[in-house]
């Protein structure tokens, strides 16, 4: 309750200094008002580069997902050289790097920490 | 003297130095490991340490103790995803430097400066600690309370450069984050939204995986042109550059030797561990530089490199003064290193210094600090290697490590869906210029400050006056007031001072 409080009054001080900051800078600094590099300014994402993050939180989510449904091995085998060849490296780099990956995860925590991973629904190895 | 040559003799063996050896490697690889900290590492080594002669067994556990810290520095300052708590404010000036270019020589002055801070936190705890260790056996419950909201305090002000008020809005946030769970006094359900598996709360870990490397993946994905095929290091183009780094490290003098102090001073209280020493050494650092050099603390300064890394390794040495002299273990590693001690027989207590024993310790936390430069050096390099792959096999590979980390803590899915949601709310606050280092502080302190403050209040039974009556309390609240007082200044001639002319 003292957290959301507190929270809540901290959020409408911060609304407040933007405000009055605003208000002060407007009056200080007519000359470069439309400067887009102002403090308080979100800074721009072009629409493509969104996309691409869209896709990006679309694919992590989708990986979290497979893992525990087809284990973790074949999900990182998918993602990793999807996610990889989609970044610009060859399918060869791609593959190489992913099995690497895998195969360094499997050696580390498997074998020398003895950690579990998802085995998914199909009970795979790892 | 006859005493330590033997130690040493002892210690200087195959049995003994092959382990500990690899099990400061496995230190290293386990603490620069986002998601895997230094308490992971520590009590993963245990099991195989049991069957090795006892001199070798504290070697491990102990090297392994120091050398996970200082790794946790290696991704924050190439990754900016911190593998230890402790690592977090190497997010700032570090991460900027390895971005100018710098990384190698960063690590370089950060491992010699986390050995030099090791060495020094031994020595003081060689010399001074029973008295340090009285002194934290005054501190009660109100005491505490005050000394993590002072540590939270300092954070939000040192971490959140011109934002203070996102920043402790972020905090109050990361503090309100903590509150998911079981209230840990009337086991009463708190904001669970009937999910079972939050009982135990929000993990913190997969929390700040998320937070640093998944949101920076994301983030990463903004700026990337597959067609450039740039490399996840390509700014790194430096050496280690040592005649430079330690031309560096002999300038910051008077920044190593007050960080060293505070690491000591914090490292020594109970709970409040190497993040916190971090933070404060870090917030004293910025505090005492002239204005100019203010104004540049997060943006690459090798001050803000200093200051935190001299400090946590001091802080993991000093948190043995009350764990060896009285038993109370200083943080969450000491305290597992502790419970290792009883399975070899050896109990913490003045009994222990009358029988040698705690020489022992002293000699092998010695020797560790030395070890840890070629150890730590071995740890660079293998990472820097790691970061000339193309950023696209970086990116995907911190993915696939950072849902590992989040799963290997407990085993939940849930945890690694944590980390996920964690990933889009550091995108989220980042692009609306957010810092979201007091949004982990308020996340690691939270619990703590309501616990001490709720059991503080049990024991006054319900007087708050009583937080306000010992000395110890007085000093703390002061210089809380002045840090509020200061930030709140700050803030207001940042506002107020008309932006230049161009």
């Amino acid at each position: 309750m003292l957290c959301s409080i507190t929270l809540i009054v901290l959020g409408f001080a911060q609304a407040v200094q933007l405000i009055l900051a605003g208000v002060y800078k407007r009056a200080q600094t007519q000359t470069y008002q439309s400067d887009n590099k102002s403090d308080f300014n979100i800074p721009e994402v072009a629409s493509g580069s969104r996309r691409q993050a869209i896709l990006a939180v679309a694919a992590i989510a989708f990986y979290i997902f497979s893992v525990f449904q087809i284990g973790f091995g074949l999900a990182t085998l998918i993602f990793g050289i999807a996610s990889m060849k989609s970044l610009g490296t060859t399918w060869c780099n791609a593959t190489l790097a992913t099995t690497t990956c895998v195969a360094t995860v499997y050696l580390l925590f498997i074998k020398l920490l003895g950690i579990l991973l998802p085995s998914g629904r199909w009970d795979l190895p790892f | 003297m006859s005493d330590y040559t033997d130690i040493f003799q002892s210690l200087f063996t195959l049995q003994v130095l092959v382990p500990w050896l690899l099990a400061m490697i496995f230190g290293i690889f386990v603490g620069s490991t986002p998601g895997l900290t230094a308490t992971m590492a520590v009590a993963l080594v245990i099991p195989l340490s049991y069957n090795l002669p006892k001199e070798a067994a504290l070697a491990m556990v102990i090297g392994v103790s120091f050398t996970a810290i200082f790794a946790g520095d290696i991704p924050a300052t190439f990754l900016r995803i911190p593998g230890t708590p402790a690592s977090a404010a190497a997010t700032l000036d570090a991460h900027q430097l390895a971005k100018k270019g710098k990384g190698k020589q960063t690590l370089l002055i950060n491992l010699l400066c986390s050995a030099l801070g090791g060495i020094c936190g031994v020595l003081i705890l060689i010399s001074v600690a029973p008295q340090l260790a009285k002194l934290a056996l005054l501190f009660s419950s109100f005491e505490y309370f005050w000394l993590c909201l002072l540590g939270l305090t300092l954070g939000v002000t040192v971490s959140s450069g011109d934002y203070k008020l996102s920043g402790a809005l972020a905090a109050v946030f990361g503090m309100l984050l903590a509150t998911v769970g079981n209230d840990v006094t009337t086991f009463q359900e708190r904001y669970m939204f009937g999910i079972d598996d939050l009982s135990a709360g929000l993990s913190f870990i997969p929390a700040m995986i998320g937070l640093f490397g998944i949101s920076e993946v994301i983030r990463a994905t903004y700026r990337y042109t597959p067609s450039l095929n740039n490399t996840a290091g390509s700014a790194d183009t430096s050496t280690f550059n040592p005649r430079a780094s330690l031309r560096i490290i002999a300038a910051n003098t008077p920044t190593i030797t007050q960080s060293i102090i505070t690491g000591t001073i914090i490292g020594g209280l109970p709970g409040a561990g190497a993040d916190i020493a971090a933070w404060g050494a870090y917030g004293v650092a910025h505090k005492t530089a002239k204005p100019p050099e203010q104004a540049k603390f997060g943006s690459g300064l090798w001050k803000g490199v200093i200051a935190p890394t001299s400090a946590n390794n001091a802080a993991v040495a000093a948190a043995w003064i009350p764990a060896l002299v009285f038993g109370v273990p200083g943080d969450a590693v000491t305290a597992i290193v502790l419970g290792a001690f009883l399975t070899y027989n050896i109990t913490p207590g003045p009994e222990l210094f009358a029988s040698g024993g705690a020489d022992f310790i002293f000699m092998i936390a010695m020797i560790t600090q030395l070890l840890l430069i070629p150890a730590g050096l071995i740890g660079i390099l293998l990472f820097g290697k790691f970061m000339r792959l193309p950023r696209g096999v970086v990116l995907s590979c911190v993915v696939v490590f950072s849902v590992v980390g989040a799963y290997a803590m407990a085993r939940n899915p849930i945890d690694v869906w944590i980390m996920f949601g964690f990933g889009l709310l550091g995108v989220f606050l980042e692009n609306r210029k957010v810092p979201l280092a007091p949004l982990i502080l308020g996340m690691i302190l939270g619990p703590k400050v309501e616990t001490y403050f709720r059991q503080g209040m049990i024991a006054s039974q319900g007087d708050f006056t009583h937080a306000f009556q010992s000395t110890i309390n007085v000093v703390l609240v002061g210089l809380l007031t002045l840090s509020v007082l200061l930030s709140i200044g700050m803030t207001l001639r940042k506002s107020l001072t008309p932006p230049p002319h161009p």
